[in-house]
């Protein structure tokens, strides 16, 4: 299965994916977070749910590239689920690879040695901010739109960060509930 | 952008060498618009003393999703419904400075990027086609289609299928569709803006859109 994974998502990259220079999406990012920050007055807990906001209505977007590149169905496990976020999605569309870990039928963390977000930044040293800012909170968001477009309801939040000093950058994401299909009404 | 005809730098560091999916830049890029919306609402509602999301997540009750305000529903778009947020100046202006901070350090990026030696850059001209060539080919994956001037400090860049709003469509047909794209306009104007800036040239920039998809950018700079 992994190493079908892999294979899939190598040609994807390799064939179907349009590039563009990760220091430029880094920079557009950065100076977004940093005028975030400024706009909001340094309130971090403001920011970080600004940028899951954002983040969340991107994911329900990339899903959809998802789908229409690759052709997978749909995932028998939980376990299944974190391997091809991690070896396919992230793959697909940010280039990295991130390890899981920590996985059960309910939740798993994603250890991302590689952040192209965060490439090349360092926060603020105002005392607040290695404390409250997940500068990389856009992923929390991305990975709950993504997933609730494919009927899993999760809860993710990030544990460590290297920006703040930690050894890792581990991003935890729990299952909440499985949604039902439902149909729109008056389309029965 | 193929890694091809990047110029890699001498030092033999690995920047510009790493790539994301162009999808990553579309979308951040597309969701700047509603974000600033978000962030002009909450700071209107602070001043007004409205409980913002930060504080409302510690609550032990929090709102059920439908009786949530437009600000954080699911989606997220229903902000671009509300039509005294799109035409509010704070959120014309914050849009416009989010693309100019943007801008302002795209330019630094692409220059360097792009210094392979004969990348010249001095008269005002040479940076509007810099900003139709390489920086909207960066940012929109194609080149803007037309650059008219009257040489004397007023340029018009044309784009005959501007990305960020071409597969835009309201429900209300096509008045209302204009209406709420132009508010997406103002972000490019920032990001031409802020590049004028940090060349060296200070400008006023408008955006209007002549036949939809098609727009156009008018520069005023201040030098004749």
């Amino acid at each position: 299965m992994s190493k079908s994974l892999k294979t899939l998502s190598d040609d994807l990259w390799k064939n179907r994916v349009e590039k563009v220079n990760s220091e430029l999406f880094t920079l557009t990012y950065g100076s977004l977070v940093a005028q975030l920050c400024r706009d909001l007055n340094y309130n971090y807990a403001e920011v970080n749910a600004h940028l899951e906001k954002m983040g969340y209505n991107i994911g329900l977007r990339l899903v959809e590239e998802f789908f229409a590149q690759t052709n997978l169905g749909r995932c028998q496990t939980f376990r299944e689920t974190a391997e091809v976020v991690a070896k396919v999605g992230f793959r697909m569309f940010l280039n990295v690879v991130p390890q899981v870990v920590g996985v059960d039928e309910k939740q798993f963390s994603l250890v991302l040695d590689e952040n192209p977000l965060a490439e090349f930044v360092e926060l603020p040293d105002d005392g607040k901010a290695f404390k409250e800012l997940w500068y990389s909170n856009v992923l929390v968001g991305v990975l709950k739109g993504a997933l609730e477009m494919v009927q899993l309801e999760v809860n993710a939040f990030f544990v460590s960060d290297v920006l703040r000093g930690d050894d890792t950058t581990e991003l935890k994401v729990k299952l909440v509930q499985v949604l039902k299909d439902e149909i729109p009404v008056g389309e029965d | 952008m193929s890694t091809s005809n990047v110029a890699v730098n001498e030092a033999g560091n690995d920047l510009f060498r790493k790539e994301v999916n162009t999808l990553c830049l579309d979308y951040l890029l597309m969701e700047t618009i509603p974000l600033s919306l978000r962030v002009t609402k909450t700071l209107s509602d602070s001043s007004k003393g409205v409980p913002t999301q930060g504080i409302r997540q510690l609550k032990i009750d929090p709102k059920k999703p439908e009786e949530e305000d437009l600000l954080f529903r699911s989606g997220g778009i229903d902000i671009l419904l509300d039509d005294t947020a799109i035409q509010d100046e704070n959120s014309i202006f914050r849009i416009e400075s989010y693309g100019y901070e943007i801008g302002t350090k795209l330019a630094d990026c692409l220059i360097y990027m792009k210094s392979d030696g004969n990348l010249q850059i001095s008269q005002p001209l040479d940076i509007m086609k810099f900003i139709c060539r390489d920086v909207w080919k960066l940012l929109y994956s194609k080149q803007m289609d037309n650059l008219r001037t009257n040489h004397s400090g007023t340029f018009v860049l044309i784009d005959h299928n501007f990305r960020l709003i071409s597969n835009m469509a309201s429900p209300l047909g096509d008045p209302d569709t204009l209406k709420r794209a132009s508010l997406y306009l103002w972000f490019p104007c920032g990001i031409i803006r802020g590049i004028l800036f940090s060349l060296g040239l200070e400008a006023s920039v408008h955006a209007e859109i002549t036949q939809f998809p098609s727009v156009s950018f008018n520069i005023q700079t201040n030098q004749s």
